[in-house]
């Protein structure tokens, strides 16, 4: 092609020019439907639950319920649901004599959307605390995946279900994206979305932007791609105003209103616990932008701290007679920080739930006393590193 | 500025639109001297670092006025001046230390300035220049900013001849260089860049004896592909800046890794370069040759002499270290060993019974496969140092280089061979007696395919670009 020389006819008509308009845009909508069948052909996902029923506004899964997930980054994982629909390996009737057992409330970190349930940190934690207590340690994982609201309020309600269950200690797992949702109630006459028989262009453009980037295979495989590169990923994080506020001091009136409304749910269901006698753990999961800040970015942004969060979320945990577990001051993170999250998707790997799992063993075993006997640090296979380190606060 | 790069793009993009909208041709002159100042200017903040570039640049205008005045009688002196000029600029290993200028300065694109101050120092001397040339022209010549990185060298009668005027044709014709250069760089080069990194790192090198065969394989086989297509890659895309400009630049490469034997290679494979060294080395060289031996026996071995001298000189240009001379020695070795042995077979076989051995599928296609090799495992002189090679040698061993270089002749006759069916039959595919690959609607549909890739590992990756290795020379 170098010196190949190809004969040119001095004219184009009109109708040539539409004809070579019209290939440029065949050529591109080809691409696309290329680009988008190879993704959706590598990368398979099935997102959907189908052991997943709403109630009343609140998700449930099905007794003795089996599915099989896939988000495209990942790899297939069975889900299984317990008689009471809770994931978890053990069944929620009586606890054993001489066992110990743990609720979990949370949304999908807290599930262990997309990994293995022994890869998620309480099936870790159920393998390594049965071997560090010298007896059995049960989990009964009562979190809800799929959040169409305000999670915690949603956590609270089912917390008499979980102190029923008898637990040595209740969990609480809280991420950022959890208070997201948390959203001030539109003052009145405010439309977010076009009126009735309106048309917004921006909103439609906006949202029809939003379905792509989600649907599209393609796109997922290219955000990933992009997402690769640490300092492009941050870039992008931080330019995203609310979404990254919570990384920036001070915190901003939105940050503040949904740090209250925490507390609010932290307040009723520590005041749930200590009737129950059952002590309340806050653990709290950290997203990319927040291990890459912490461990191997930190410098070069300035108002960024990577540790706001985490210290704010200790503070109300303290405040009501809480323990706190961060898992974002577990140093073996930045061993390898980008294997840590599914990065288009978010959700931690099982690489991260190990790490989740060091810092919420190092809380229960130093601050829940039914824990107090067993010896600190994970055995192999529940973390990736040494003992871990995490900052547990009462 | 990096060349090329969407930077550099915008750049000429605006530059041509500001050209193409003077009418005037003096306007279009002093517009281009603008642009080719404006783009030297991008290399250094303070004027003090082109000084040495500046006086090479008007000593070669001196010299140029003396000799177009007719003084022409010290021709050889100038020409060896200006040589030495251009060595001691580029601080060649055989300059003296004690001469050279220990201080930073702008020497982007000297050695294609070089060509064209020689060339046009050789032909004022020699007559052969039509007219004077005036100082704007003479500068917008040396210093053209869309060939002044890497080249195409051009000699100073092809960039004068009538320019070509804008049209849609031309934009066209413009835009396929470009896309198709950029694509090349950017894309394939940049993947086999990765591949190389990875091919040719000795710390990568097992005891187990394939991952040696691997290796040794790919030393030799990766780097020719990756040079060809990031230094052709670049060179289409000036190509295509420049005819935005109205200027034609000859084309460096014709398809090299079809050649079946390296002479032929060496007249696909840079061909501005050697073009230039057959018109001021190779054929004033000859002609001196035989006029002064006047055996007819030697006649034929004259002609290897000659060709031994010439691509000696073309590695050696490509840089100051040993290696380099070495990788001349190998380059004139490689082209004088293969006249020889043209002379040989013609001398056994006979004239017609070798032409016929040539035209045999079989025998062209291993010729063409051991061509490949031999440039390959040359090639290694000009990336790697002795140190490097010495390590790797005495990690992979004897046995695996020798049969890792039967391997790479081995897939490379088979895959080039492969390539040349390929072309042949989608060059056959027509409509209406328009070959398919020749149809603008093909060329456009590639040029969209090749820009939407390009803007996908622009924007997502954001990777930048492979350095043009030849920028370096």
């Amino acid at each position: 092609m170098d010196s190949a020389e190809h004969p040119v006819t001095r004219r184009i008509s009109g109708r040539e020019y539409a004809l070579l308009a019209l290939t440029v845009v065949l050529t591109v909508a080809f691409l696309a439907a290329l680009a988008e069948g190879t993704a959706r052909l590598i990368w398979p996902e099935e997102q959907r639950d189908t052991c997943e029923v709403w109630q009343n506004g609140t998700a449930h899964m099905h007794p003795n319920c089996q599915s099989i997930v896939k988000v495209a980054e990942g790899s297939w994982v069975v889900n299984r649901y317990n008689d009471c629909g809770y994931r978890s390996a053990a069944a929620c009737g009586p606890k054993p004599p001489g066992s110990l057992r743990v609720a979990v409330l949370g949304t999908s970190v807290s599930r262990g959307y997309w990994i293995a349930y022994e890869d998620s940190f309480s099936g870790r934690l159920e393998r390594t605390l049965s071997q560090q207590c010298r007896r059995p340690v049960e989990f009964q994982n009562l979190s809800i995946g799929a959040a169409r609201g305000p999670v915690w309020h949603t956590a609270a309600n089912r917390a008499p279900e979980a102190f029923r269950l008898g637990p040595s200690a209740l969990v609480l797992v809280v991420t950022n994206y959890d208070l997201m949702l948390y959203m001030p109630p539109a003052p009145p006459g405010a439309h977010s979305a076009p009126a009735v028989g309106g048309f917004n262009l921006a909103f439609t453009v906006g949202r029809l932007r939003q379905e792509f980037l989600s649907d599209s295979r393609a796109a997922t495989m290219a955000m990933h791609a992009a997402y690769t590169d640490e300092d492009r990923y941050l870039t992008f994080f931080l330019g995203h105003g609310d979404s990254a506020d919570f990384l920036r001091s001070p915190f901003s009136p939105l940050w503040r209103y949904r740090l209250d409304l925490f507390e609010q749910t932290v307040a009723t269901l520590s005041k749930l616990s200590q009737a129950a006698g059952v002590p309340l753990v806050i653990l709290f999961s950290p997203g990319r932008p927040q291990v890459v800040l912490a461990h191997t970015k930190a410098a070069g942004h300035a108002g960024i701290d990577p540790f706001l969060f985490p210290r704010a979320l200790g503070e109300i945990a303290r405040r009501h007679g809480a323990v706190f577990a961060d898992a974002t001051a577990t140093e073996d993170v930045a061993a390898d920080p980008d294997h840590l999250f599914y990065l288009v998707d978010g959700h931690p790997t099982p690489a991260a739930h190990a790490y989740i799992a060091q810092a919420l063993d190092a809380a229960l075993v130093s601050q829940v006393p039914d824990f107090k006997d067993c010896n600190s640090g994970l055995a192999d296979g529940a973390g990736a590193g040494p003992a871990a380190s995490s900052r547990a606060v009462k | 500025m990096i060349v090329p790069s969407w930077e550099f793009l915008g750049f000429v993009l605006i530059g041509a639109a500001i050209f193409n909208l003077a009418r005037n041709t003096r306007a279009n002159q002093f517009i281009l001297l603008a642009v080719n100042i404006l783009f030297l200017a991008s290399f250094a903040a303070s004027p003090v670092l082109y000084l040495p570039f500046a006086g090479f640049v008007l000593f070669g205008f001196g010299v140029l006025v003396l000799l177009q005045s007719g003084r022409r009688a010290y021709l050889a002196t100038w020409i060896l001046l200006t040589l030495l000029l251009f060595c001691w600029l580029k601080k060649y290993s055989v300059v003296p230390q004690a001469f050279v200028l220990h201080w930073r300065y702008v020497t982007i694109g000297l050695s294609y300035i070089f060509f064209r101050v020689m060339s046009l120092v050789i032909d004022a001397g020699q007559g052969s220049l039509k007219e004077p040339v005036g100082f704007i022209d003479y500068l917008n010549y040396t210093l053209n900013f869309t060939c002044i990185t890497a080249g195409p060298i051009q000699r100073y009668q092809d960039y004068k001849a009538p320019p070509v005027p804008l049209s849609v044709f031309v934009v066209g014709e413009s835009a396929r260089h470009i896309i198709l250069g950029l694509f090349k760089v950017q894309i394939v080069s940049g993947a086999l860049y990765l591949l190389l990194q990875r091919a040719t790192n000795p710390a990568t090198i097992t005891a187990a004896f394939d991952n040696r065969l691997e290796h040794a394989a790919a030393e030799a086989a990766v780097y020719p592909v990756y040079l060809y297509f990031n230094f052709s890659g670049y060179t289409d895309f000036v190509i295509g800046c420049a005819l935005l400009f109205g200027l034609v630049l000859p084309e460096n490469f014709n398809r090299p890794f079809v050649s079946c034997n390296f002479i032929e290679f060496w007249s696909r494979w840079h061909m501005s370069l050697s073009g230039w060294l057959k018109t001021y080395v190779y054929n004033p060289l000859l002609m001196f040759l035989m006029r002064r031996v006047t055996v007819a026996a030697l006649e034929p071995f004259l002609a290897v002499f000659a060709f031994f001298v010439t691509f000696f000189l073309v590695g050696a240009w490509h840089g100051q270290t040993s290696e380099f001379l070495f990788f001349g020695l190998l380059q004139g070795g490689g082209v004088s060993v293969n006249k020889l042995y043209q002379i040989a077979m013609g001398m056994i076989l006979g004239r017609r019974s070798y032409k016929a051995l040539g035209a045999n599928p079989v025998y062209a296609a291993i010729c063409r496969g051991v061509t490949f090799t031999w440039f390959g495992f040359t090639l290694i002189w000009f990336w790697s140092n002795w140190g490097d090679m010495g390590l790797t040698a005495n990690r992979l061993g004897v046995a695996p280089i020798i049969l890792g270089i039967l391997v790479v002749i081995g897939v490379a006759t088979c895959v080039l061979q492969g390539g040349i069916w390929l072309a042949a039959a989608v060059g056959r595919l027509a409509v209406r007696n328009t070959a398919i690959i020749d149809s603008r609607y093909f060329l456009v549909a590639c040029a969209t395919a090749m820009t939407v890739a390009l803007l996908a590992v622009t924007v997502i990756l954001n990777a930048p670009a492979p350095e043009i290795v030849y920028k370096a020379f």
